[in-house]
């Protein structure tokens, strides 16, 4: 076995060398090469300064003239080391384009995601994005799921004045997630993001500000098909696992509801511009509220978080070598309350009696990330090799309080690095780019604290017990903490296709990444991998 | 100047992650209760003559919308204080006092839907006036209704009964004794409508139980029917038949001495086949019967059931007299329930699939529930009576049953039917 491994790496080198070797023959033909063959979509997108702004109108900023693709893509996952509600042995399909293009002086962008996504052994949330929102609804039967979701965004940026631009854009994303075993649900996601914003041109500096709107909706309906006496658990979470286990029955622990919530909010952004250097600041602030239940007077519970957020991107770019910093901070504090109420028949008419909010559940983050990036090569479009670092940081702390008088605390932290390298070939009628990524993450803290009111004078503790689902407590706390390395090795051939009006390339896109962590407790294995193949047309 | 900027800018951003670390800190070492709670203080009111008894009585509050129950004991005043969360609770207390004559008096109370709401400025005082009851001699020991499950795996439902048991030392007669169950028959996921919001906002269950479908009657002429101290009588509620030859979970209901309710203008012959030879003679008899139903309808879910005697004019001149009736109140349905005083209770036993129910018995019949949720459905389970240790102890060993009209204290839930040993 060792001595065939010893000729795949031995193949494998002669391989490089030769398209080394080669990459310099036709580097001396490049002219005859149109660029647009050579565009990297996704990696040319990334080191703009503004397309990853909240203020659309910074698509104008593009230092390009228009760049898409269109793409059929798989994914297959298998592995155990997941998130709790994520499959271990998974596949995906579907479907994308996007696009840059300046007509005129107005840039538009677009993009459309389908995906199809089949999921064994899934379970512990009735959401499609639990991490979302501080409760949850769940029961614990391991069945297939199936997802079908479609991502729509489009956005536009055109000069309404002397140095004055306008933008806005539109995303859209709408899902159904089904399972397909009792205790079953039916999850329906419409989640609707718009933002609106101007940039003023004022010589070395580009300042900007936008307001931005979402609003993301997903509703619940268990059931039970099969005509039988099976009881299942349905559980209504409220935060560190804590909450409501009881039988299921639409009576006794209706878990069906509606998540909505609504996040307001706004950016502004100050661009520094100075010959080959670009300093982009945006600092964003947003005020969330969000409801489960009917709504109104009916509600169950809602919530409110409050996220601070800054993004900054230095660019210094020559002809041959290009930096990019980018550093990433968020902070957010959201509070979710049981809404206490009842009804009551008073004459022959249901009176709702409103009690007040009891805080059930606060969570406070804090992120940060710092990504160095060093691209060399003549073409942006094209670096012959990309180098990239990171870091990235996260604390957390939650505090459950929805058994008077016991409260109970989390804190977590984690840290990950990661390095990432970029080669890129080119032949005669193609390229091909070869990646290898490697990263660590590792956390601590406190898993959980329990603590005693000190309002609680007189009353007999061992009667007052909270239930908590502690299997999960321990996963998601080994999951996030756990150390764990991850490698990525990618493989991309490309080839050049050229009309006298068209420009672009096929290609085919293959990707491994593997994770492993060590010394796991919880979790029913400590690897996963995950294989992604796809092929498009770029032009 | 620019060297300056720069450094502006990393003690900006240095500021703001130490700013951001500590506000992750605060959280958890905040006390997440020092806003948002309410004090309750409950003052007990005992009934005249008993003031000394004040100390030490057990309050329960409970929170129905998540089933955490808080357990306080009244100091010498009679006064016990928590401090709860936003919501409505419910406060039920049971005290026992010293026997006089031989007889323990039981102090219950139970009140449901107390208020505290996040408008409220101060304190909620509570004043809970404890009803008098005594034990009783003729108590439910047993309710066996949540069915069991067959050979082929289907569930079962009609081999329902109830036990009654006389917990005292002299004869008992079951002659004239009554038995129903009180409306809905399922308990209620809102107040029930036989009752009334009182002047400082608590909600009271009337004193006048509202009973419903049918009134079952032990036959005799007052001494026909004895139940010697310690001795028991199983009445059947449906098919008084052997269910054990093809449902080994079931019980056999065709025992000589066991007594059934049958009546014929129950049509339903899965629910009421002919009762077996053995209850011969031991048919309770059915003094009242309201609407259509083919069956009686006991529930399999949360039922009711209660005992009485109509003291006065006579049981069956008590029913036909239409001012002993009612109709349910904020309705226009026209069905009837005959309305009987709790004072001519017996026992009853208020049984909840889950603690979110309300309530239909006040608290000098029943201040609390006994829960058997749905996963104890189908398995032959039942709610049975606590023995009282010590009084059986006093009583020589002859087995006597907790009975402090609070179910909570008085019952449990028993893997299987005690009348298969």
């Amino acid at each position: 076995m060792k001595i065939k491994h010893k000729y795949i790496y031995i193949l494998f080198a002669l391989f490089l060398c030769q398209l080394a070797f080669s990459s310099q023959v036709t580097g001396q033909n490049k002219k005859q090469i149109k660029e647009k063959c050579l565009y990297h979509f996704d990696d040319l997108s990334r080191k703009q300064t503004w397309t990853d702004s909240y203020n659309a109108a910074g698509l104008g900023f593009i230092d390009f003239n228009n760049s898409s693709f269109i793409e059929a893509y798989m994914g297959k996952g298998d592995g155990a080391l997941v998130k709790y509600n994520e499959s271990d042995d998974n596949f995906n399909f579907g479907l994308r384009t996007a696009s840059y293009k300046k007509i005129n002086k107005t840039t538009f962008f677009g993009k459309i995601d389908y995906n199809n996504f089949r999921g064994q052994n899934m379970t512990w949330s009735g959401l499609i994005y639990p991490e979302r929102y501080l409760l949850a609804v769940a029961d614990s039967r391991p069945a297939e799921k199936r997802k079908e979701s479609y991502k729509l965004s489009g956005g536009f940026s055109t000069p309404i004045a002397t140095n004055l631009i306008f933008g806005a854009q539109i995303n859209y994303e709408t899902a159904d997630l089904a399972k397909m075993k009792d205790l079953r649900h039916l999850t329906k996601l419409l989640d609707f993001e718009v933002t609106g914003g101007l940039i003023y041109k004022a010589g070395m500096f580009n300042i900007g500000a936008n307001y931005y709107y979402r609003k993301f909706h997903e509703k619940v309906t268990f059931s039970k098909v099969a005509d039988d006496d099976i009881l299942y658990t349905g559980y209504l979470f409220k935060g560190l696992w804590f909450g409501m286990f009881e039988n299921w029955t639409n009576d006794a622990l209706n878990l069906s509801r509606p998540f909505t919530d609504v996040i307001k909010g706004g950016s502004v952004q100050v661009e520094f511009l100075k010959e080959k250097f670009k300093f982009h600041n945006e600092f964003t602030y947003k005020s969330q509220e969000g409801l489960t239940g009917p709504g109104a007077d009916k509600a169950f519970s809602q919530s409110e978080a409050e996220t601070y957020e800054y993004k900054g991107i230095a660019s210094f770019e020559q002809d041959h070598i290009r930096h990019y910093l980018k550093v990433n901070a968020n902070y957010s504090d959201a509070t979710n309350y049981d809404k206490v109420t009842n009804q009551e028949r008073i004459g022959g008419i249901y009176v709702t009696f409103y009690y007040g909010l009891n805080k059930a559940f606060s969570r406070r983050n804090f992120n940060l990330n710092g990504e160095y990036e060093i691209a060399l090569g003549r073409y942006k479009c094209n670096p012959n090799w990309n180098l990239k670092a990171g870091y990235s940081y996260t604390a957390q702390t939650s505090i459950s309080s929805i058994v008077n008088p016991l409260y109970y605390t989390q804190d977590v932290r984690v840290a990950s690095a990661y390095g990432k390298v970029n080669k890129n070939f080119i032949l005669d009628k193609g390229m091909i780019d070869l990646s290898l990524l490697g990263a660590y993450s590792s956390g601590s803290g406190i898993k959980q604290r329990e603590s005693i009111s000190e309002n609680a004078v007189g009353i007999n503790l061992d009667d007052v017990v909270a239930t908590q689902v502690t299997a999960l407590l321990n996963r998601e706390y080994e999951f996030l903490t756990a150390g764990k390395f991850q490698g990525e090795a990618g493989f991309r051939y490309s080839r050049f296709v050229s009309t006298q009006n068209t420009a672009g390339s096929i290609y085919l896109d293959l990707k491994y990444s593997f994770t492993k962590a060590k010394e796991l407790k919880y979790h029913d294995g400590d690897n996963a991998g995950v294989f992604y193949m796809a092929l498009g047309y770029s032009f | 100047m620019k060297k300056s900027l720069y450094i502006i800018y990393l003690l900006a951003f240095a500021t703001l992650i130490c700013s951001c670390q500590q506000k992750l800190q605060d959280l958890i070492d905040e006390n997440p209760y020092g806003e948002g709670t309410r004090k309750l203080n409950i003052n007990l009111i005992y009934p005249d003559g008993f003031e000394s008894e004040k100390a030490g009585a057990e309050i329960k509050v409970l929170n129905p919308t998540n089933g955490i129950e808080y357990k306080l004991y009244s100091n010498d005043l009679g006064k016990a204080s928590i401090d709860l969360q936003y919501g409505f609770y419910r406060v039920s207390v049971t005290d026992k006092g010293a026997p006089i004559s031989g007889a323990i008096p039981i102090f219950n109370r139970s009140v449901d839907q107390v208020r505290l709401i996040d408008t409220l400025k101060g304190d909620l005082n509570l004043n809970v006036e404890l009803a008098l009851s005594y034990a009783g001699q003729l108590i439910i020991k047993e309710v066996y209704y949540r069915g069991c499950t067959g050979l082929d795996l289907k569930t079962f439902q009609y081999d329902k009964y109830i036990t009654f048991y006389n917990n005292s030392d002299d004869i008992a007669y079951l002659d004239s004794v009554c038995f129903g169950i009180v409306e809905p028959y399922n308990a209620p996921t809102n107040p029930t409508p036989w009752s009334y919001l009182s002047a400082d906002g608590q909600r009271v269950i009337r004193d006048t139980i509202p009973i419903i479908e049918a009134i079952w009657q032990f036959p005799g002429t007052g001494k026909s029917h004895p139940l010697q101290p310690g001795q028991e009588v199983v009445v059947a509620l449906s098919a008084a038949v052997d269910h054990t030859i093809l449902r080994p979970m079931s019980v056999n209901l065709n025992v000589p001495g066991y007594w059934v309710c049958y009546n014929q203008r129950y049509t339903n012959a899965s629910y009421h086949p002919s009762p077996g030879p053995n209850l011969a003679n031991h048919w309770l008899d059915l003094l009242w019967k309201q609407g259509t139903s083919t069956a009686y309808p006991f529930s399999t879910v949360s039922p009711a059931p209660v005992i009485f005697r109509i003291p006065e004019v006579g049981a069956q001149a008590y029913i036909d007299n239409p001012a002993n009736r009612s109709r349910k109140p904020g309705t226009t349905s026209a069905t009837e329930y005959i309305m009987i005083p709790s004072s001519w209770v017996l026992d009853g036993v208020e049984c909840f699939d889950v603690t979110t129910r309300n309530k239909r018995f006040p608290a000098s019949i029943d201040a609390t529930f006994v829960v058997m949720g749905d996963a104890d459905r189908y398995l032959g389970k039942t709610v049975h009576r606590n023995v009282d240790e010590e009084a059986t102890q006093k009583a020589g060993g002859r087995i006597v049953y907790m009975d402090t009209n609070n179910s909570a204290n008085d019952f449990y839930v028993r893997s299987s039917q005690s009348i298969k040993e």
